[in-house]
């Protein structure tokens, strides 16, 4: 993680000082520097999953001349922003609020409700007769299917059928007319989704929350989760760099596998890393990256971890930006 | 500031959304354009000269455009393409209740659950120009991402072309307190000039200061 140091903010140093005059001085948030982060993740549907827009079908999008899945951020972003405010209270270092309802009342400090979670994700509170906006240090980007969408997605026919099994109504003396389909993905198909940074936004403990989060939701179903999880993800790597690379679009990805097999995850995995690592600076490979979360995992599971003391230690800090920057 | 002219390709590397119109359920965004104020504070923060917080400051254009080294033209396309609606949920309620009195003002519309927003796809192609200065040659790229759009989640290549003619926008001349005759009226801070030379161009938006 100390090869990613260039490319992140420092905790200790999330604002600085600037004078007026001789005598007189202000604080605000330390300047922007160059910098970029991408975590690139695959995600993949481990059983049925539904991504539906406000039909039926599953949500996609044109593109290469095809049709392919579409799953836009919060499908992933809401489950793993969860995860990390129960990661937060679990520690008792922040999570104070439910999500998406941060209220504040006259007199409360901005710290009362954001934390770690909200550096890291983003929200916005009321206070007062203001609102508090905070951007999100990590994007998540669209999740786009690797195979065109006529090869991930079926769908099955339900009616509601009487009692008795048959579609008879007894009442109405007359055979029911409820049918429907539902469409779903397929399991075994793979989604390539980005986690980016712009600018050194985002501080160590940031990335660690991240990760730790990515790493300990991994379900999202829509109706299907009754199952258990149904989405597993698989990282590709991190990428890091001065500019945001026009590779780190996930449709500019899918360009760089056509004419590959978009149902092996090992294959995809390499092609993808091959891809990105040309355009970045600094490229770290998924394996090392998912055996640092599976680190962080254990680290938190276990009392008095280091990781534990980073997560306290970071608090105070955190809690400092937010309150000087917004009174 | 110097004179210098840097026309712009921008492509759309992913899908991006602005509240532009008002559509029945939601909003549409404006399929034809990327406006100046997206090109230029995208680019300064590409180049690392905005604020390092995530949190955002008081709002200010005329403060913000100022301390900037340059000033851009709207980018515009012959091909203006929209993605059918996407549905969006606000989910203020998921891990708490509303108060009976918000609840109120939700089934009365005001705050929808659910809205669609129409996004411009991935692959169109934008032109333009920046003025002032040339992030290619600074950053010493040969193509820049900036970032655009609702959550600054869509993505725009930026490489350097050759452009004859742009139009600015004379809402952002009116920041500067210049008056420029208004061809197209899109919205109050979008106003597109006609078609000019980017030498006129680059004539007028030295004025802007």
């Amino acid at each position: 993680m100390k090869a990613l140091a260039p490319y992140l903010a420092s905790i200790d140093g999330l604002t600085t000082e600037s004078p007026i005059d001789d005598k007189k001085s202000y604080i605000h948030p330390k300047l922007k520097n160059l910098g970029s982060v991408s975590l690139v993740l695959i995600r993949e549907a481990v059983a049925p999953v539904v991504f539906r827009n406000a039909e039926q079908e599953i949500t996609d999008i044109e593109w290469l001349d095809d049709l392919y899945v579409r799953a836009v951020p919060n499908k992933f972003k809401y489950i793993e922003r969860n995860r990390g405010l129960q990661i937060l209270r679990a520690l008792g270092v922040g999570g104070r609020l439910p999500q998406n309802k941060t209220v504040l009342y006259k007199g409360q400090n901005p710290s009362d409700a954001f934390d770690l979670n909200t550096l890291v994700f983003g929200d916005s509170a009321n206070y007062d007769n203001r609102v508090l906006p905070v951007r999100a240090a990590v994007n998540y980007s669209d999740a786009l299917s690797l195979l065109p969408k006529d090869k991930c997605v079926d769908e099955t026919f339900h009616n509601r059928a009487m009692e008795d099994g048959t579609l008879f109504d007894a009442e109405s003396k007359k055979n029911s007319d409820n049918l429907f389909t539902r469409h779903f993905i397929k399991p075994g198909t793979l989604m390539v989704q980005v986690l980016s940074t712009r600018g050194q936004v985002l501080p160590e403990i940031g990335l660690k929350h991240l990760l730790l989060s990515v790493g300990m939701a991994g379900s999202y179903g829509g109706q299907t989760s009754v199952t258990g999880i149904n989405i597993r993800t698989h990282v590709v790597g991190l990428y890091g760099g001065k500019f945001e690379q026009a590779i780190t679009s996930p449709y500019e990805l899918l360009r760089g596998l056509q004419g590959r097999d978009g149902s092996d995850v090992l294959a995809a995995k390499a092609r993808l890393h091959e891809l990105l690592q040309a355009a970045h600076d600094l490229a770290i490979q998924g394996d090392e990256v998912a055996a640092w979360q599976a680190d962080l995992i254990a680290a938190f599971n276990q009392s008095g971890s280091e990781l534990e003391q980073q997560y306290k230690q970071a608090q105070p800090k955190v809690a400092g930006l937010f309150d000087q920057w917004f009174q | 500031m110097k004179a210098i002219i840097t026309g712009i390709q921008a492509e759309t590397l992913t899908p991006f959304a602005y509240h532009s119109l008002m559509v029945q359920g939601g909003t549409a965004t404006l399929p034809e354009l990327v406006s100046d104020h997206a090109l230029m504070f995208g680019l300064a923060a590409t180049l690392g000269m905005m604020r390092s917080s995530v949190c955002l400051p008081k709002k200010d254009y005329r403060r913000d455009l100022d301390a900037m080294p340059w000033r851009a033209s709207v980018l515009t396309t012959d091909h203006p393409r929209l993605l059918s609606p996407v549905v969006r949920r606000l989910n203020l309620t998921e891990e708490a209740g509303y108060k009976r009195r918000i609840q109120d003002v939700v089934k009365k519309g005001n705050l929808k659950d659910f809205f669609t927003t129409q996004e411009v796809p991935p692959g169109v192609i934008f032109t333009g120009a920046l003025f002032g200065f040339d992030p290619f040659a600074y950053s010493g790229q040969d193509e820049l991402v900036i970032r655009i759009g609702l959550h600054r989640n869509g993505m725009l290549r930026l490489r350097p072309v050759k452009v004859e003619q742009v139009r600015l926008n004379a809402a952002t001349a009116a920041l500067f307190g210049r008056e420029l005759s208004v061809e197209r009226y899109l919205l109050y801070g979008l106003q597109l000039t006609q078609r000019m030379p980017a030498k006129d161009a680059l004539h007028e938006v030295q004025q802007w200061n």
